[in-house]
Protein backbone atom coordinates (compact mmCIF):
# COMPACT_ATOMS: atom_id res chain seq x y z
CA UNK A 1 0.00 0.00 0.00
CA UNK A 2 1.24 3.56 -0.91
CA UNK A 3 1.12 6.57 1.29
CA UNK A 4 -1.69 8.26 -1.22
CA UNK A 5 -3.74 4.65 -1.04
CA UNK A 6 -3.60 4.99 3.00
CA UNK A 7 -4.64 8.64 3.46
CA UNK A 8 -7.10 8.06 0.86
CA UNK A 9 -8.33 5.62 3.99
CA UNK A 10 -7.88 7.80 7.10
CA UNK A 11 -11.90 9.12 6.80
CA UNK A 12 -13.39 5.68 6.84
CA UNK A 13 -10.86 4.90 9.45
CA UNK A 14 -11.97 8.09 11.65
CA UNK A 15 -15.66 6.97 10.91
CA UNK A 16 -15.35 3.39 11.53
CA UNK A 17 -16.54 2.36 8.05
CA UNK A 18 -13.66 0.78 6.94
CA UNK A 19 -14.26 -3.56 6.42
CA UNK A 20 -11.38 -5.78 8.43
CA UNK A 21 -9.32 -6.66 5.42
CA UNK A 22 -9.07 -2.53 4.54
CA UNK A 23 -8.00 -1.90 8.14
CA UNK A 24 -5.43 -4.71 8.52
CA UNK A 25 -3.87 -3.55 5.61
CA UNK A 26 -3.79 -0.08 6.38
CA UNK A 27 -2.30 -0.91 10.09
CA UNK A 28 0.58 -2.62 8.27
CA UNK A 29 1.20 0.87 6.37
CA UNK A 30 0.94 2.82 9.41
CA UNK A 31 2.94 0.53 11.64
CA UNK A 32 6.32 1.46 8.97
CA UNK A 33 5.24 4.81 8.01
CA UNK A 34 6.05 7.51 10.83
CA UNK A 35 4.85 10.52 7.88
CA UNK A 36 1.48 8.87 7.57
CA UNK A 37 1.24 8.56 11.21
CA UNK A 38 1.84 11.89 11.86
CA UNK A 39 -0.91 12.82 9.05
CA UNK A 40 -3.24 10.55 10.53
CA UNK A 41 -2.80 12.80 13.55
CA UNK A 42 -3.22 15.69 12.26
CA UNK A 43 -6.58 14.84 9.96
CA UNK A 44 -7.67 13.07 13.95
CA UNK A 45 -7.26 16.75 15.75
CA UNK A 46 -8.83 18.62 12.19
CA UNK A 47 -11.96 16.53 13.20
CA UNK A 48 -11.79 16.89 16.75
CA UNK A 49 -11.86 20.84 16.44
CA UNK A 50 -14.67 19.92 13.41
CA UNK A 51 -16.60 18.65 16.41
CA UNK A 52 -15.83 20.46 19.00
CA UNK A 53 -17.45 23.81 17.54
CA UNK A 54 -19.57 25.19 19.15
CA UNK A 55 -23.43 24.60 17.49
CA UNK A 56 -25.15 28.36 15.99
CA UNK A 57 -28.31 28.91 17.94
CA UNK A 58 -31.31 30.17 15.81
CA UNK A 59 -32.12 33.77 16.63
CA UNK A 60 -34.37 34.56 19.89
CA UNK A 61 -38.27 34.73 18.35
CA UNK A 62 -37.96 32.31 15.50
CA UNK A 63 -40.00 29.75 15.84
CA UNK A 64 -42.94 32.36 16.31
CA UNK A 65 -41.97 34.14 13.42
CA UNK A 66 -42.35 30.96 11.78
CA UNK A 67 -45.50 30.16 13.46
CA UNK A 68 -46.29 33.74 12.34
CA UNK A 69 -46.14 32.67 8.41
CA UNK A 70 -47.79 29.86 8.85
CA UNK A 71 -51.34 29.87 8.98
CA UNK A 72 -52.79 27.63 11.99
CA UNK A 73 -55.79 27.16 9.60
CA UNK A 74 -53.66 25.62 7.08
CA UNK A 75 -52.45 23.01 9.15
CA UNK A 76 -56.37 22.28 9.35
CA UNK A 77 -56.65 19.59 6.43
CA UNK A 78 -60.63 20.53 6.36
CA UNK A 79 -59.71 24.52 5.59
CA UNK A 80 -56.63 23.53 3.65
CA UNK A 81 -59.21 23.53 0.61
CA UNK A 82 -60.17 26.83 1.23
CA UNK A 83 -57.13 28.29 2.00
CA UNK A 84 -55.10 26.56 -0.80
CA UNK A 85 -55.56 29.76 -3.69
CA UNK A 86 -55.81 32.17 -0.59
CA UNK A 87 -52.77 34.36 -0.34
CA UNK A 88 -50.32 34.36 2.95
CA UNK A 89 -52.16 35.71 6.36
CA UNK A 90 -49.08 38.77 5.90
CA UNK A 91 -50.53 39.47 2.20
CA UNK A 92 -54.12 39.32 3.66
CA UNK A 93 -52.91 41.67 6.89
CA UNK A 94 -54.07 44.83 5.23
CA UNK A 95 -57.32 43.87 4.10
CA UNK A 96 -58.32 42.68 7.48
CA UNK A 97 -57.54 45.84 9.10
CA UNK A 98 -60.89 47.21 7.30
CA UNK A 99 -62.50 44.24 9.11
CA UNK A 100 -64.17 43.57 11.84
CA UNK A 101 -61.74 40.81 13.82
CA UNK A 102 -64.23 37.85 15.24
CA UNK A 103 -63.02 35.93 17.99
CA UNK A 104 -63.71 33.01 16.31
CA UNK A 105 -63.08 31.82 12.41
CA UNK A 106 -66.65 31.97 10.90
CA UNK A 107 -67.02 30.50 7.44
CA UNK A 108 -67.86 33.36 4.48
CA UNK A 109 -70.43 31.03 3.68
CA UNK A 110 -71.95 30.67 6.59
CA UNK A 111 -71.21 34.35 7.82
CA UNK A 112 -73.49 35.47 4.44
CA UNK A 113 -76.47 33.17 5.13
CA UNK A 114 -76.61 33.85 8.71
CA UNK A 115 -76.35 37.52 7.62
CA UNK A 116 -79.33 36.73 5.07
CA UNK A 117 -81.32 35.08 7.15
CA UNK A 118 -81.07 37.96 10.13
CA UNK A 119 -82.29 39.94 6.85
CA UNK A 120 -85.18 37.91 5.86
CA UNK A 121 -86.11 37.91 9.40
CA UNK A 122 -86.27 42.05 9.81
CA UNK A 123 -88.16 42.40 6.50
CA UNK A 124 -90.67 39.78 7.39
CA UNK A 125 -91.82 41.90 10.81
CA UNK A 126 -91.34 45.25 8.74
CA UNK A 127 -93.21 44.59 5.51
CA UNK A 128 -96.49 44.20 6.28
CA UNK A 129 -97.42 42.23 3.05
CA UNK A 130 -94.64 39.73 4.71
CA UNK A 131 -95.75 39.83 7.85
CA UNK A 132 -99.33 38.85 6.65
CA UNK A 133 -98.20 35.95 5.08
CA UNK A 134 -96.08 35.12 7.91
CA UNK A 135 -99.52 35.14 10.15
CA UNK A 136 -101.21 33.07 7.83
CA UNK A 137 -98.52 30.16 7.24
CA UNK A 138 -98.56 29.96 11.13
CA UNK A 139 -102.35 30.67 12.31
CA UNK A 140 -103.94 28.19 14.06
CA UNK A 141 -107.14 26.54 12.03
CA UNK A 142 -105.47 27.91 9.02
CA UNK A 143 -104.84 25.86 6.31
CA UNK A 144 -102.39 23.14 6.93
CA UNK A 145 -98.86 24.67 6.19
CA UNK A 146 -98.21 21.89 4.19
CA UNK A 147 -100.84 23.44 1.87
CA UNK A 148 -100.03 26.73 2.20
CA UNK A 149 -96.92 26.08 0.95
CA UNK A 150 -94.68 24.03 -0.64
CA UNK A 151 -93.05 22.47 2.47
CA UNK A 152 -89.02 22.29 2.03
CA UNK A 153 -87.80 19.51 0.42
CA UNK A 154 -85.94 17.11 2.36
CA UNK A 155 -82.66 17.90 0.30
CA UNK A 156 -83.16 20.98 1.54
CA UNK A 157 -83.41 20.16 4.93
CA UNK A 158 -80.50 18.39 4.53
CA UNK A 159 -78.55 20.95 2.95
CA UNK A 160 -79.55 23.33 5.60
CA UNK A 161 -79.01 20.79 8.63
CA UNK A 162 -74.86 20.30 6.62
CA UNK A 163 -74.17 23.90 7.63
CA UNK A 164 -72.16 23.62 10.63
CA UNK A 165 -72.38 26.06 13.60
CA UNK A 166 -75.77 26.13 13.85
CA UNK A 167 -78.69 24.76 16.60
CA UNK A 168 -81.08 22.65 15.06
CA UNK A 169 -83.95 24.65 16.34
CA UNK A 170 -82.20 27.82 14.16
CA UNK A 171 -81.80 25.76 10.80
CA UNK A 172 -85.19 25.19 11.02
CA UNK A 173 -86.69 28.97 11.25
CA UNK A 174 -83.60 29.35 8.56
CA UNK A 175 -85.27 27.18 6.08
CA UNK A 176 -89.18 28.24 7.39
CA UNK A 177 -88.55 31.59 6.81
CA UNK A 178 -87.18 31.37 3.51
CA UNK A 179 -89.94 29.79 2.29
CA UNK A 180 -91.87 32.19 3.90
CA UNK A 181 -90.59 34.50 1.67
CA UNK A 182 -90.21 32.66 -1.19
CA UNK A 183 -94.23 31.88 -0.65
CA UNK A 184 -95.21 35.67 -0.28
CA UNK A 185 -93.30 37.24 -2.88
CA UNK A 186 -94.48 34.17 -4.90
CA UNK A 187 -97.69 35.41 -4.18
CA UNK A 188 -97.16 39.28 -4.68
CA UNK A 189 -95.70 38.31 -8.01
CA UNK A 190 -97.71 36.10 -10.36
CA UNK A 191 -96.13 36.86 -13.47
CA UNK A 192 -93.46 33.90 -11.58
CA UNK A 193 -94.43 30.59 -11.50
CA UNK A 194 -93.76 28.57 -8.78
CA UNK A 195 -91.60 26.49 -10.13
CA UNK A 196 -88.93 28.67 -11.45
CA UNK A 197 -88.84 29.54 -7.57
CA UNK A 198 -88.37 25.60 -6.77
CA UNK A 199 -86.37 24.64 -9.85
CA UNK A 200 -83.97 27.38 -8.62
CA UNK A 201 -84.04 26.31 -5.19
CA UNK A 202 -83.54 22.88 -5.89
CA UNK A 203 -80.38 21.33 -5.47
CA UNK A 204 -78.20 19.96 -7.60
CA UNK A 205 -79.38 16.88 -9.59
CA UNK A 206 -79.06 13.47 -7.68
CA UNK A 207 -76.50 12.16 -10.19
CA UNK A 208 -74.31 14.84 -9.19
CA UNK A 209 -71.89 13.93 -6.37
CA UNK A 210 -72.34 16.85 -3.34
CA UNK A 211 -69.72 19.57 -3.35
CA UNK A 212 -66.95 19.10 -0.65
CA UNK A 213 -68.20 20.54 2.77
CA UNK A 214 -64.57 22.21 3.13
CA UNK A 215 -65.77 24.44 -0.24
CA UNK A 216 -69.87 24.29 0.36
CA UNK A 217 -70.25 25.83 3.38
CA UNK A 218 -73.29 27.85 1.86
CA UNK A 219 -75.94 26.99 0.02
CA UNK A 220 -75.94 26.24 -3.15
CA UNK A 221 -78.77 28.32 -4.06
CA UNK A 222 -78.96 31.55 -2.19
CA UNK A 223 -82.72 32.59 -2.22
CA UNK A 224 -82.41 36.03 -3.31
CA UNK A 225 -81.47 34.33 -6.72
CA UNK A 226 -84.98 32.32 -6.53
CA UNK A 227 -86.53 35.69 -5.68
CA UNK A 228 -85.64 37.36 -8.58
CA UNK A 229 -87.78 34.87 -10.21
CA UNK A 230 -85.58 34.74 -13.38
CA UNK A 231 -85.58 31.50 -15.66
CA UNK A 232 -82.54 32.56 -17.42
CA UNK A 233 -80.79 32.97 -13.80
CA UNK A 234 -82.12 29.39 -12.98
CA UNK A 235 -81.30 28.45 -15.53
CA UNK A 236 -77.45 29.51 -15.41
CA UNK A 237 -77.67 28.18 -11.78
CA UNK A 238 -78.08 24.40 -12.45
CA UNK A 239 -75.26 25.03 -15.56
CA UNK A 240 -72.95 26.15 -12.64
CA UNK A 241 -73.98 23.03 -10.20
CA UNK A 242 -73.60 20.69 -13.22
CA UNK A 243 -70.57 22.53 -14.18
CA UNK A 244 -69.48 21.89 -10.55
CA UNK A 245 -70.45 18.37 -10.36
CA UNK A 246 -68.46 17.47 -13.56
CA UNK A 247 -64.84 18.29 -12.08
CA UNK A 248 -62.70 15.27 -12.48
CA UNK A 249 -62.69 13.03 -9.47
CA UNK A 250 -58.92 13.88 -9.33
CA UNK A 251 -59.45 17.33 -9.20
CA UNK A 252 -62.10 17.18 -6.25
CA UNK A 253 -59.63 14.71 -4.77
CA UNK A 254 -56.78 17.25 -5.12
CA UNK A 255 -58.99 20.38 -3.86
CA UNK A 256 -60.60 18.37 -0.94
CA UNK A 257 -56.94 17.37 0.16
CA UNK A 258 -55.34 20.60 0.17
CA UNK A 259 -52.57 21.65 -2.43
CA UNK A 260 -50.03 21.20 -2.93
CA UNK A 261 -50.96 17.53 -3.50
CA UNK A 262 -48.55 15.09 -4.68
CA UNK A 263 -47.72 14.12 -8.48
CA UNK A 264 -47.13 10.39 -9.41
CA UNK A 265 -45.23 9.25 -12.01
CA UNK A 266 -43.46 6.21 -14.04
CA UNK A 267 -40.53 5.41 -15.26
CA UNK A 268 -39.92 2.46 -17.14
CA UNK A 269 -36.44 1.78 -17.83
CA UNK A 270 -34.30 -0.71 -19.63
CA UNK A 271 -31.58 -0.73 -16.85
CA UNK A 272 -33.19 -0.24 -13.20
CA UNK A 273 -29.79 0.03 -11.20
CA UNK A 274 -28.09 2.79 -13.16
CA UNK A 275 -31.69 5.22 -13.51
CA UNK A 276 -31.82 6.14 -10.28
CA UNK A 277 -28.57 8.07 -10.15
CA UNK A 278 -29.34 9.52 -13.99
CA UNK A 279 -32.71 10.81 -12.68
CA UNK A 280 -30.80 12.08 -9.39
CA UNK A 281 -28.67 14.18 -11.57
CA UNK A 282 -31.55 15.77 -13.07
CA UNK A 283 -33.65 16.42 -10.01
CA UNK A 284 -30.15 18.58 -8.91
CA UNK A 285 -29.91 20.07 -12.45
CA UNK A 286 -33.67 20.88 -11.82
CA UNK A 287 -32.83 22.75 -8.43
CA UNK A 288 -34.65 19.78 -6.88
CA UNK A 289 -34.09 17.57 -3.82
CA UNK A 290 -34.64 13.86 -3.41
CA UNK A 291 -36.96 14.03 0.14
CA UNK A 292 -37.17 9.96 0.04
CA UNK A 293 -36.26 7.33 -1.26
CA UNK A 294 -37.37 3.44 -0.89
CA UNK A 295 -37.51 0.10 -2.56
CA UNK A 296 -41.21 -1.81 -4.13
CA UNK A 297 -39.99 -4.80 -4.79
CA UNK A 298 -37.56 -4.76 -7.77
CA UNK A 299 -38.87 -0.68 -8.78
CA UNK A 300 -37.11 2.35 -7.01
CA UNK A 301 -39.82 4.91 -5.67
CA UNK A 302 -38.01 7.94 -5.06
CA UNK A 303 -40.07 11.30 -3.56
CA UNK A 304 -38.76 14.52 -5.16
CA UNK A 305 -39.54 18.12 -4.80
CA UNK A 306 -39.49 20.66 -6.96
CA UNK A 307 -39.68 24.14 -8.36
CA UNK A 308 -42.59 24.45 -10.40
CA UNK A 309 -40.77 26.69 -13.38
CA UNK A 310 -38.07 23.84 -13.23
CA UNK A 311 -41.04 20.84 -13.27
CA UNK A 312 -41.45 20.56 -17.29
CA UNK A 313 -37.49 20.43 -17.83
CA UNK A 314 -37.21 17.83 -15.33
CA UNK A 315 -40.02 15.94 -17.10
CA UNK A 316 -38.28 16.06 -20.38
CA UNK A 317 -34.99 15.13 -18.66
CA UNK A 318 -36.85 11.82 -17.47
CA UNK A 319 -38.07 11.28 -21.05
CA UNK A 320 -34.07 10.88 -22.33
CA UNK A 321 -33.67 8.40 -19.62
CA UNK A 322 -36.94 6.10 -20.13
CA UNK A 323 -40.84 6.27 -20.83
CA UNK A 324 -42.48 8.56 -18.84
CA UNK A 325 -46.08 8.78 -17.73
CA UNK A 326 -47.02 11.44 -15.42
CA UNK A 327 -50.28 13.27 -14.83
CA UNK A 328 -49.43 16.70 -14.52
CA UNK A 329 -52.34 19.37 -13.07
CA UNK A 330 -52.42 22.59 -14.62
CA UNK A 331 -52.68 24.38 -11.61
CA UNK A 332 -49.48 23.49 -9.68
CA UNK A 333 -47.71 24.86 -6.19
CA UNK A 334 -44.65 26.23 -6.20
CA UNK A 335 -43.19 23.54 -4.61
CA UNK A 336 -44.30 19.98 -6.78
CA UNK A 337 -44.13 17.38 -4.74
CA UNK A 338 -43.46 14.25 -7.01
CA UNK A 339 -43.58 10.81 -6.39
CA UNK A 340 -41.89 8.93 -8.81
CA UNK A 341 -41.57 5.05 -9.20
CA UNK A 342 -38.77 3.75 -11.56
CA UNK A 343 -39.88 0.06 -13.16
CA UNK A 344 -38.22 -1.68 -15.76
CA UNK B 1 -38.81 5.52 10.28
CA UNK B 2 -38.31 6.04 14.31
CA UNK B 3 -41.44 5.42 16.26
CA UNK B 4 -41.23 8.72 17.69
CA UNK B 5 -41.03 10.60 14.20
CA UNK B 6 -44.35 8.33 13.18
CA UNK B 7 -46.44 9.19 16.08
CA UNK B 8 -45.30 13.31 14.89
CA UNK B 9 -45.89 12.75 11.76
CA UNK B 10 -49.58 11.32 12.09
CA UNK B 11 -49.92 14.34 14.21
CA UNK B 12 -48.97 16.50 12.50
CA UNK B 13 -50.68 15.20 9.21
CA UNK B 14 -53.76 15.46 11.44
CA UNK B 15 -53.27 19.43 11.49
CA UNK B 16 -51.78 19.77 14.97
CA UNK B 17 -50.46 22.87 15.61
CA UNK B 18 -48.70 22.15 18.67
CA UNK B 19 -46.76 19.36 16.82
CA UNK B 20 -45.97 21.78 14.18
CA UNK B 21 -44.33 24.16 16.59
CA UNK B 22 -42.50 21.39 18.63
CA UNK B 23 -40.80 20.20 15.29
CA UNK B 24 -39.70 23.99 14.64
CA UNK B 25 -38.66 24.28 18.09
CA UNK B 26 -36.88 20.94 18.20
CA UNK B 27 -34.81 21.66 14.50
CA UNK B 28 -34.59 25.01 14.48
CA UNK B 29 -31.00 25.61 15.92
CA UNK B 30 -29.92 22.43 13.88
CA UNK B 31 -31.60 24.14 10.89
CA UNK B 32 -30.51 27.72 11.00
CA UNK B 33 -26.74 25.84 11.73
CA UNK B 34 -27.00 24.41 8.53
CA UNK B 35 -27.98 27.34 6.81
CA UNK B 36 -25.30 29.80 8.46
CA UNK B 37 -22.84 27.17 8.13
CA UNK B 38 -23.75 27.24 4.54
CA UNK B 39 -24.24 30.71 3.44
CA UNK B 40 -22.34 32.26 6.05
CA UNK B 41 -24.57 35.33 6.88
CA UNK B 42 -26.99 35.49 9.77
CA UNK B 43 -30.10 37.10 8.14
CA UNK B 44 -30.06 35.03 5.03
CA UNK B 45 -29.31 32.41 7.14
CA UNK B 46 -32.43 33.07 8.81
CA UNK B 47 -34.20 33.34 6.07
CA UNK B 48 -33.61 30.02 4.66
CA UNK B 49 -34.27 28.56 8.00
CA UNK B 50 -37.85 30.39 7.77
CA UNK B 51 -38.23 28.81 4.28
CA UNK B 52 -37.26 25.27 5.15
CA UNK B 53 -40.27 25.42 7.87
CA UNK B 54 -42.33 26.86 5.83
CA UNK B 55 -41.84 24.65 2.68
CA UNK B 56 -41.91 21.08 5.00
CA UNK B 57 -45.19 22.41 6.67
CA UNK B 58 -46.54 22.69 2.67
CA UNK B 59 -45.61 19.26 1.97
CA UNK B 60 -46.25 17.81 5.19
CA UNK B 61 -49.06 15.80 4.18
CA UNK B 62 -47.77 14.35 1.39
CA UNK B 63 -44.28 13.32 2.71
CA UNK B 64 -44.21 9.89 2.93
CA UNK B 65 -41.99 8.88 6.09
CA UNK B 66 -39.84 7.05 3.99
CA UNK B 67 -36.87 8.59 5.73
CA UNK B 68 -36.41 10.20 9.44
CA UNK B 69 -38.58 13.96 9.59
CA UNK B 70 -35.07 15.17 10.55
CA UNK B 71 -33.41 14.00 7.28
CA UNK B 72 -35.53 15.57 5.56
CA UNK B 73 -35.71 18.72 6.82
CA UNK B 74 -32.02 18.72 6.44
CA UNK B 75 -32.63 17.56 2.74
CA UNK B 76 -34.64 20.82 2.41
CA UNK B 77 -32.31 22.66 4.13
CA UNK B 78 -29.12 21.50 1.75
CA UNK B 79 -30.90 21.89 -0.98
CA UNK B 80 -31.99 25.49 -0.23
CA UNK B 81 -28.99 26.59 0.60
CA UNK B 82 -26.94 25.17 -2.04
CA UNK B 83 -29.40 26.40 -5.03
CA UNK B 84 -29.18 30.04 -3.07
CA UNK B 85 -25.84 29.86 -3.28
CA UNK B 86 -25.92 28.86 -6.77
CA UNK B 87 -27.81 32.23 -7.46
CA UNK B 88 -25.98 34.47 -9.85
CA UNK B 89 -26.64 37.69 -7.38
CA UNK B 90 -25.02 35.39 -4.11
CA UNK B 91 -21.72 34.58 -5.99
CA UNK B 92 -20.90 38.36 -6.75
CA UNK B 93 -21.41 39.09 -2.90
CA UNK B 94 -18.52 38.99 -0.97
CA UNK B 95 -19.37 40.06 2.51
CA UNK B 96 -20.82 36.97 3.33
CA UNK B 97 -18.31 35.27 5.75
CA UNK B 98 -18.32 38.79 8.09
CA UNK B 99 -20.69 36.80 10.39
CA UNK B 100 -19.50 33.63 10.56
CA UNK B 101 -16.37 35.26 11.84
CA UNK B 102 -18.30 37.31 14.34
CA UNK B 103 -19.79 34.11 15.70
CA UNK B 104 -16.51 32.39 16.74
CA UNK B 105 -15.43 35.82 18.30
CA UNK B 106 -18.50 36.79 20.24
CA UNK B 107 -17.44 36.26 23.65
CA UNK B 108 -14.59 37.79 26.19
CA UNK B 109 -11.66 35.88 25.52
CA UNK B 110 -9.21 36.02 28.86
CA UNK B 111 -6.38 33.24 29.04
CA UNK B 112 -6.33 30.44 26.84
CA UNK B 113 -9.55 31.30 25.51
CA UNK B 114 -7.99 33.67 23.05
CA UNK B 115 -6.56 30.76 21.27
CA UNK B 116 -9.79 29.03 21.27
CA UNK B 117 -11.12 32.06 20.13
CA UNK B 118 -9.01 32.07 17.19
CA UNK B 119 -9.13 28.33 16.79
CA UNK B 120 -12.77 28.67 16.03
CA UNK B 121 -12.54 31.72 13.51
CA UNK B 122 -10.10 30.21 11.64
CA UNK B 123 -12.11 26.92 11.48
CA UNK B 124 -15.07 28.72 10.89
CA UNK B 125 -13.32 30.53 7.60
CA UNK B 126 -11.92 27.23 6.39
CA UNK B 127 -15.33 25.55 6.09
CA UNK B 128 -16.63 28.59 4.53
CA UNK B 129 -13.64 28.38 1.99
CA UNK B 130 -14.77 25.18 1.25
CA UNK B 131 -16.27 24.48 -2.00
CA UNK B 132 -20.39 24.11 -1.86
CA UNK B 133 -20.28 20.24 -2.50
CA UNK B 134 -17.90 19.78 -0.01
CA UNK B 135 -18.61 22.13 2.50
CA UNK B 136 -22.73 21.03 3.04
CA UNK B 137 -21.42 17.28 3.35
CA UNK B 138 -18.62 18.52 6.34
CA UNK B 139 -21.30 20.14 7.85
CA UNK B 140 -23.94 17.36 7.84
CA UNK B 141 -21.45 14.89 9.22
CA UNK B 142 -19.02 16.69 11.09
CA UNK B 143 -21.46 19.59 12.97
CA UNK B 144 -24.57 17.60 12.28
CA UNK B 145 -23.86 14.34 13.05
CA UNK B 146 -25.48 12.61 10.18
CA UNK B 147 -24.69 9.13 8.86
CA UNK B 148 -23.07 8.58 5.34
CA UNK B 149 -26.49 7.15 4.64
CA UNK B 150 -28.52 9.95 5.54
CA UNK B 151 -25.95 12.45 3.84
CA UNK B 152 -26.16 10.37 0.65
CA UNK B 153 -30.13 10.25 1.21
CA UNK B 154 -30.60 14.02 1.78
CA UNK B 155 -28.33 15.63 -0.93
CA UNK B 156 -29.65 12.84 -3.56
CA UNK B 157 -25.82 11.46 -3.95
CA UNK B 158 -24.22 7.89 -3.73
CA UNK B 159 -22.89 6.83 -0.41
CA UNK B 160 -19.12 6.58 -2.23
CA UNK B 161 -19.87 10.66 -3.40
CA UNK B 162 -20.27 11.49 0.51
CA UNK B 163 -17.52 9.48 1.61
CA UNK B 164 -15.16 11.29 -1.33
CA UNK B 165 -16.67 14.73 -0.56
CA UNK B 166 -16.00 14.13 3.44
CA UNK B 167 -12.56 13.61 2.57
CA UNK B 168 -11.45 16.09 0.55
CA UNK B 169 -13.15 18.40 2.96
CA UNK B 170 -11.68 17.01 6.19
CA UNK B 171 -7.91 17.36 4.25
CA UNK B 172 -8.90 20.76 3.21
CA UNK B 173 -9.50 21.90 6.69
CA UNK B 174 -6.57 19.95 7.71
CA UNK B 175 -4.31 21.93 5.88
CA UNK B 176 -5.77 24.84 6.37
CA UNK B 177 -5.52 24.37 10.03
CA UNK B 178 -1.97 23.00 10.73
CA UNK B 179 -0.80 25.84 12.56
CA UNK B 180 -2.79 25.12 15.82
CA UNK B 181 -1.51 21.42 15.32
CA UNK B 182 1.55 20.81 18.12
Amino acid sequence: MTCHDARERFTDLLDDVLDAPARADLAAHLAGCGECRAELERLRQTVSLLHGLEPPRAPAGFVERVMAGTSPRALDPASRARSATRPRPLERAPRRRFFLRLPVDVPAGVAAFLLLAVGVGFLVTRVPELEDARRVASAPGSAPREEAYSPPTASERTAASSAPGRADGERDTVVSERDVRARALADRAPSVPADTIAAAQAPAPPSAPAPPPAIATAPETPPQTALKGSRDEARALSKSSAARASETPARTARVERGLPSAITAQLRVADRDTAPATVINLVNRARGVVVGSSADGDDRILELMIPRAELPRLLEGLRSVGALSADVPADLPPDVHLVLRIGA
Amino acid sequence: MAADDAAWLTRLRAGDVAAFEELVTAYQHRVYGVALRMLGNRAEAEEIAQEVFLRAHRTLADFRGDAKLSTWLYAIASRLCLTRLAGAERRLRRADRVDLERMADTREHPGAEIERSERETALSRAIAELPEDRRIVVVLRDLEGLSYEEISTALGVELGTVRSRLHRARMDLKSKLERFFA
